[in-house]
């Protein structure tokens, strides 16, 4: 029986090399062992990449689309916490590199494409090559240090300046993802985001 | 293993519902509320009220859609659907490209005064929940489930009829609305 490599050669692994490149740089052989463990996950819209109470088994890098990482509890209170979209990371981090469950889902707000790294190969990875540990302590710290700017955000500004805010970050977002998760994750109601909407385009 | 002939009916289907929902948040959640509220002539129908007509039946059918869809048993053969006799009437007579002007129903004529982005997050809202029914179609693999109707109790359609007739439908008064839109002044 022949072996089929044809799946190999469609990965677009170029964006993943160059988000890589620019947080710690690797050389050939490490960069090659790491871009060789992605796989790709076409998914649909409001597909649940991860539930909570599940252990999140793969980081992902974003190639199309926007998912969002919320939290949701019994009495119905969700919360947004993050947006990835592509050039980016994306998944339950934490859960990930603890394997724990997590207490967060995962899912596709638009059509999507992805790649995906398993926990297990992360980890041989990370045993095997100081520079990939290296990198990504430091793609961590740069997570870390935009969740730390959000929580400024969230306690210190008004409605209107984190509405800005979400604007200067990601100034496309408005028309391709629905105005409730936007609200949500700014930590209003819809009818007072789309009131900052009519102030904010005038 | 997948059902290919129900696929073929439902995939079409999915598609409209991916390019409402696209052009939903791609365009109607960011139109200011004087161009939703804009109305063609004195008793057209502005944009806003072309969407909330469409929620009033999405509001109608979804819950039934659902309640239908979780009494089913999951079926394991490879059989296509085929429409009822009502349900593909109700499709030809309300898709876009019949051109005939139906008088919309009572209970399902906006009022006056709709709100615009309210209603558009409604829709958009209303969208991923069929989304989610059409995702729960696989698992049972069948379109049988009948669903009451919102013209008589003696009625029932199938479901996979109503997931059809309610997409004809929605493409019907989202180009309304959109003939309505391409009307209006620049930067209203």
């Amino acid at each position: 029986m022949m072996v089929d490599f044809t799946h190999m050669s469609t990965i677009d692994t170029s964006a993943l090399r160059e988000a890589v490149m620019r947080i710690h740089p690797l050389n050939d052989e490490e960069m090659s062992d790491f871009l060789a463990v992605w796989t790709p996950v076409p998914a649909k819209r409001k597909e649940i990449l991860t539930q909570a109470g599940s252990t999140e088994t793969n980081l992902y890098f974003i190639q199309k689309g926007v998912q969002r990482l919320y939290y949701l509890d019994n009495e119905g209170r969700e919360a947004t916490l993050m947006f990835s979209y592509a050039p980016s990371f994306g998944g339950v981090i934490d859960s990930y590199f603890t394997q724990q469950p997590s207490r967060y889902y995962y899912e596709t707000l638009t059509a999507s494409a992805m790649l995906r790294m398993s926990a297990q190969d992360i980890d041989r990875l990370l045993s095997k090559y100081p520079a990939i540990e290296k990198m990504i302590r430091i793609g961590m710290s740069g997570i870390v240090s935009g969740l730390m700017e959000r929580m400024v955000e969230i306690q210190a500004y008004s409605s209107e300046e984190k509405f800005r805010a979400l604007l200067r970050r990601s100034p496309h977002i408005l028309q391709i993802v629905p105005h409730k998760y936007l609200a949500n994750y700014l930590g209003m109601d819809a009818t007072n985001f789309s009131k900052l909407l009519n102030r904010v385009r005038i | 293993m997948k059902n290919q002939a129900l696929i073929q009916w439902i995939e079409p289907l999915e598609e409209v519902v991916e390019a409402h929902l696209l052009k939903a948040t791609s365009v109607y959640q960011n139109l200011s509320e004087e161009a939703l509220s804009a109305k063609p002539d004195h008793d057209g129908w502005s944009a806003a009220q072309c969407i909330y007509h469409l929620n009033t039946y999405s509001d109608f059918y979804l819950p039934r859609a659902q309640k239908a869809l979780s009494r089913v048993t999951p079926r394991h053969d490879n059989r296509e659907f085929r429409s009822g006799f009502l349900g593909k009437l109700l499709k030809n007579t309300i898709k876009p490209e019949n051109k005939l002007k139906l008088k919309a129903l009572k209970a399902h004529r906006p009022a006056a005064d709709v709100i615009g982005a309210t209603t558009v997050a409604q829709f958009i809202e209303h969208q991923e929940q069929w989304l989610r029914l059409i995702s729960e179609v696989e698992s049972v693999n069948q379109l049988d489930a009948r669903v009451e109707s919102s013209i008589s109790f003696l009625i029932r359609f199938k479901l996979g009829d109503v997931f059809a007739f309610m997409k004809a439908h929605d493409a019907r008064h989202l180009q309304q609305a959109d003939r309505v839109l391409a009307t209006l002044p620049e930067k209203v």
